[in-house]
């Protein structure tokens, strides 16, 4: 027994000795190439715009070679975290507000506070509130990339058999009480298996055809593409301080009045019921007629507007307190553990700099960070056919207001999610749900 | 007579229903591979797709220009489908080899063989089946990364070739059904047990083996979560990794339906190939007429 | 007795330790040494980015006192009878019909096609041809008079239809299984059978369901720790959706994870799952004495 196993023992021993060697020997050939940083992203659709960034870097630095890895959301964050835990994950990443404080507080990100200043980044030419999103404690953990506003789609096509005219649809109003004009135009364009719309007595609200208004995400905490707008038009304001504060308002009832009145759309069949949305997104049900009205970010305009029926767009409804869009911003955050803290912060200020933003720009996929890009880019959506003034409109510090930014992101969302579900699966009162919601999420930070 | 009958009518209705429903969403994965993207929400009931096309299994394939895939509703990423397939390949067959080798040795040994400590090891391999596959990947990649063996085969490969907790129980739970007399008729001939295994055991156990060896394949062909994050590398991606690329890459799209549903057709069909060329050595008949 | 004893352990030798070992060398690396770790990192606080400190008992004191780990225990319980009751009730019926029925490859293979399918793509098939709204059997369930239902959208039936999907993906596959196993059953007891008189039911009874005793715990087990670790189709169709009606508990561990961070506490819940799976594991093979064989 004793001399078999032995061979095999030393066998195998063998094996992974040549297996640890040999990446060693292939590094000490390589001693003289160019240093590699990895950087990863999510959004398919960027791609060419960042690769054509990472093309002209490598020509003002010769020294440095870019290598982007693009996979889907889910195994983007699966391939970040397992890199991040176990000290080998991309040099610089796409950060998201989601996710970025948990990665702060394990230290995973690096500080680019003094590397900032060195270069004297003009943090002015960022739209206002984006980059005061990006630090914490006085440090900063990224430099703001992009931006996306929230806009209402519609199938032109539909409203016009409905007759809704253009400037109908101009200046929409809402008020929690009677919905405003928002509630008659969905209803308008609501129509059941006998041709009625919901304002009409005859309307079956059990046999509807085409709904007016799009499903609410019904897990969101952040409510960013639905109830958020309306909720802080009606005066509902997320946090004690906003960013960094440490108590939720939830329980306002500011946004107890919102969410009833999506359940009522809901449950007087003018608003899709959550329960019956899958994974099939916006420009698929408004191809299929199920839809004519949605509020979408700016990152889905290229997948709205080429949908198979004509897609446009206007601005938010008008609540009591004027008209409000979240307002996200990204950034790209450098790996505290990267081997290459100088080349990784290069290519991290350069992604936040105007020689690299006007190149995103003028492939018109998302609208970048810095103003003057930000123009190129709203030209460059003109030029490519697509009709985005109901975004361009609301980019003003007025209209916009930023995520709730505060610890424990992940769990918050986790608590919250259920408790919307259940409102807008009609399990109980808005108030008494969201009262109880938010002393599970508030006792988070008593902790 | 007739009630013979009258229950094999029931029992052809029962397999009839069976087919059905096994074969509809299969048939409805094809339809939406030949169906353009552009077609399937505005047909979203027809059986058939409004206008057939090749285009989805082009874009899977890498062979679409980047155009005609923008068009076709993907992203502009390139797809190296015939390097995925290769180290699908590779990756199965290497794990197919050693992990039903190293079970069928270790079956054997907890089934039929003597000696202390059987039981002990046959319920401590069992606990293995306990762990929570997701769990256990974060620490897998730890030792494979100290290891320095990340995006290498050997790494790749790991902890799967070692035989795993289920491949023992089906060869041990095998062999013990495996009837006891032809062992001990060839114990007396005096062959000893290594050649006993080779000579009498083994050829009597290919219809289990094959199987062992068709669902260790499969598993290790749809395997996921594992390639993705130690295969990182472009040469080193293996075919589920690679098709990702048609599920929703930002979360409020929808999948890339018509490439997803190309790509799983493409996914199956190798092993489908295998299946029908090997089906029939799999569950041959062993007619045992050993008699007491 | 205890001379002959000794006699046949010497007489074995070292080669049955030699054939276990490639398989335990990979059970200890790739199986034990997580477990323990996972056992351990339960006593800590750590999160997933970050390693923590000795905590004690405290993960395990706020399991207990959470209402959505209950809610776990109870949905995945829910999960595992529907699917194994009818993975397990179908398979049989199914292997026994590729038996006596027919012995066409083209059969078999046809019924193994779910399970051929990766399952991202399987989730995903399955959220369009359920879709409340577009999907086919919704469609097709409307002609037939009947009002479009929500399937995975539904808190009532999301639970159910994850387990008939899976129901559907591995009956195939559990019954190839079986159908091995019977393939090992000497026809010539059968012969004997059919000349006594006994007809295909009293066979299947009398015969088949004992002889295939050691295969059929082998499937029952297999199927019954697979179910309580189902997690891929949740991940991809209802992420432990709606509200909690599919948030079972290998998801729950996931979401804890990786979505939240919470090491320590996943694996608190990950310990309590593989104490959980070990007791009704053992409980099941020493009840069907899976031991032994009718056969030899």
């Amino acid at each position: 027994m004793l001399r078999l196993s032995k061979k095999k023992v030393a066998g195998v021993a063998a094996l992974l000795l040549g297996a640890t060697l040999l990446p060693a020997i292939a590094s000490t050939a390589n001693a003289a190439t160019p240093v590699t940083i990895t950087y990863g992203m999510w959004d398919d659709r960027q791609l060419p715009a960042y690769q054509a960034c990472a093309d002209a870097f490598q020509v003002a630095n010769p020294g440095i070679t870019i290598k982007i890895t693009q996979s889907g959301w889910s195994d983007y964050w699966n391939a970040v975290t397992t890199g991040f835990a176990n000290g080998n994950g991309f040099d610089v990443i796409t950060d998201h507000l989601a996710y970025y404080q948990d990665l702060v507080n394990a230290g995973q990100i690096l500080d680019l506070t003094p590397y900032v200043a060195a270069a004297k980044v003009n943090l002015s030419q960022y739209q206002p509130g984006l980059a005061e999103l990006w630090t914490k404690n006085g440090k900063r953990y990224g430099l703001p990339k992009d931006f996306d506003t929230i806009a209402i789609s519609y199938n032109s096509a539909a409203t016009t058999k409905d007759k809704i005219t253009p400037a109908q649809l101009k200046y929409i109003t809402w008020n929690p009480t009677n919905g405003g004009s928002w509630e008659r135009l969905l209803k308008t364009a609501t129509i059941d298996k006998n041709g009625h719309n919901a304002l009409s007595p005859k309307f079956d609200k059990n046999n509807v055809v085409t709904y007016g208004l799009n499903a609410p995400d019904k897990t969101t905490d952040w409510g960013q593409t639905d109830w958020s707008t309306l909720a802080v038009s009606n005066g509902f304001q997320f946090l004690n301080k906003n960013p960094w504060g440490n108590h939720y308002n939830f329980d306002s009832p500011a946004l107890a009045q919102t969410l009833a009145w999506y359940r009522k759309g809901i449950a007087g069949g003018w608003i899709l019921d959550p329960r019956n949305t899958g994974s099939l997104g916006t420009p698929a049900l408004m191809e299929a007629n199920k839809i004519v009205f949605s509020t979408n970010g700016s990152w889905e305009i290229n997948g709205l507007v080429s949908a198979k029926v004509p897609v446009k767009f206007a601005a938010l409804p008008i609540g009591p307190q004027g008209r409000h869009t979240m307002f996200n911003g990204l950034a790209d955050s450098v790996n505290a553990a990267t081997k290459n803290p100088a080349e990784a912060v290069k290519w991290a200020l350069y992604l936040g700099s105007s020689a690299c933003q006007d190149i995103v720009a003028a492939h018109a996929v998302v609208f970048p960070a810095i103003k003057t890009s930000t123009v190129k880019a709203f030209a460059a959506f003109k030029a490519a056919g697509a009709a985005i003034d109901g975004f361009t409109s609301e980019v003003n510090p007025k209209v916009t207001f930023i995520p709730p930014m505060a610890d424990n992101a992940k769990d918050v969302a986790a608590i919250f999610g259920p408790y919307l579900t259940k409102i807008y699966f009609g399990q109980g009162d808005a108030q008494t749900l969201l009262t109880e919601a938010n002393k599970q999420i508030n006792a988070l930070f008593t902790n | 007579m007739k009630q013979v009958k009258y229950g094999k009518v029931i029992a052809w209705g029962f397999v009839a229903v069976i087919l059905f429903i096994t074969l509809f969403p299969v048939a409805w994965m094809l339809k939406t591979a030949f169906s353009s993207n552009a077609d399937l929400f505005t047909h979203y009931s027809s059986l058939l797709p409004p206008h057939w096309t090749l285009n989805n299994f082009r874009r899977v394939l890498g062979i679409a220009s980047l155009k005609e895939n923008q068009a076709g509703g993907g992203s502009g990423a390139s797809i190296n489908f015939w390097v995925y397939l290769k180290n699908s390949l590779a990756f199965t067959t290497t794990i197919v080899i050693f992990q039903v080798g190293f079970s069928v040795l270790a079956g054997y040994a907890l089934a039929r063989l003597k000696f202390s400590g059987r039981k002990g090891i046959f319920y401590l391999l069992m606990t293995g089946l306990l762990v929570p596959p997701m769990f256990s990947t974060i620490p897998n990649y730890g030792t494979i990364k100290s290891l320095h063996l990340l995006n290498t085969w050997p790494g790749l490969v790991a902890p799967f070739i070692f035989g795993t907790p289920f491949a023992v129980f089906y060869m041990r739970q095998f062999f013990l059904s495996f009837p006891k007399e032809i062992e001990e008729a060839s114990e007396l001939d005096g062959l000893s047990t290594m050649a006993r295994i080779r000579m009498v055991v083994l050829p009597m156990s290919w219809p289990p083996i094959f199987t062992l060896s068709l669902i260790v394949g499969v598993t290790a062909w749809n395997e996921y979560l594992w390639p993705l994050i130690v295969g990182t590398n472009e040469n080193m991606r293996v075919l589920t990794v690679g098709m990702g690329v048609f599920k929703a890459q930002n979360p409020s799209d929808a999948p890339d339906w018509g490439g997803l549903m190309a790509s799983g057709t493409l996914t199956v069909i190798p092993v489908l190939i295998i299946l029908i060329l090997f089906g029939k050595k799999m569950v041959g008949s062993i007619q045992l007429t050993g008699s007491k | 007795m205890k001379k002959i004893a000794k006699r046949r352990k010497t007489k074995g030798g070292y080669i049955p330790y030699l054939l276990v070992l490639p398989v335990l060398i990979g059970y200890f690396t790739f199986y034990l040494y997580p477990m323990v770790r996972g056992v351990y990192l339960s006593f800590t606080d750590s999160s997933l980015l970050k390693s923590g400190k000795f905590v004690g008992i405290h993960e395990y004191q706020r399991l207990f006192a959470d209402a959505t780990f209950r809610n776990a225990i109870r949905v995945t319980a829910q999960y595992v009878i529907i699917n194994v009751g009818t993975q397990t009730v179908f398979a049989l019926a199914l292997a026994v019909a590729m038996d006596r029925l027919s012995k066409s490859v083209i059969l078999r293979s046809t019924l193994l096609l779910p399970w051929l399918i990766p399952g991202v793509t399987v989730g995903l098939l399955w959220s369009w041809l359920l879709d409340p709204i577009l999907g086919v059997v919704n469609v097709l369930l409307g002609h037939m008079g009947i009002h479009p239902q929500s399937f995975f959208g539904s808190e009532t039936q999301a639970m159910p239809t994850i387990a008939l999907v899976n129901t559907w993906r591995y009956v195939g596959y559990t019954s190839l299984l079986l159908f091995a196993g019977i393939q090992m059953i000497p026809k010539s007891l059968y012969e004997a059978a059919a000349i006594d008189g006994a007809n295909e039911w009293k066979m299947f009874r009398k015969l088949t369901l004992p002889l295939l005793r050691p295969v059929l715990v082998l499937v029952m087990v297999i199927s019954l720790v697979g179910a309580f670790q189902i997690f891929d189709t949740i991940a991809i169709v209802t992420k432990g959706g709606p509200i909690d009606a599919t948030r079972a508990m290998n998801y729950y561990i996931f979401d804890q994870v990786f979505n939240r961070f919470h090491l320590g506490y996943g694996a608190a819940i990950a310990t309590i799952l593989l104490i959980f799976l070990a007791f009704i594991s053992l409980v099941q093979l020493r009840l069907a004495r899976a031991d032994d064989s009718d056969l030899g």
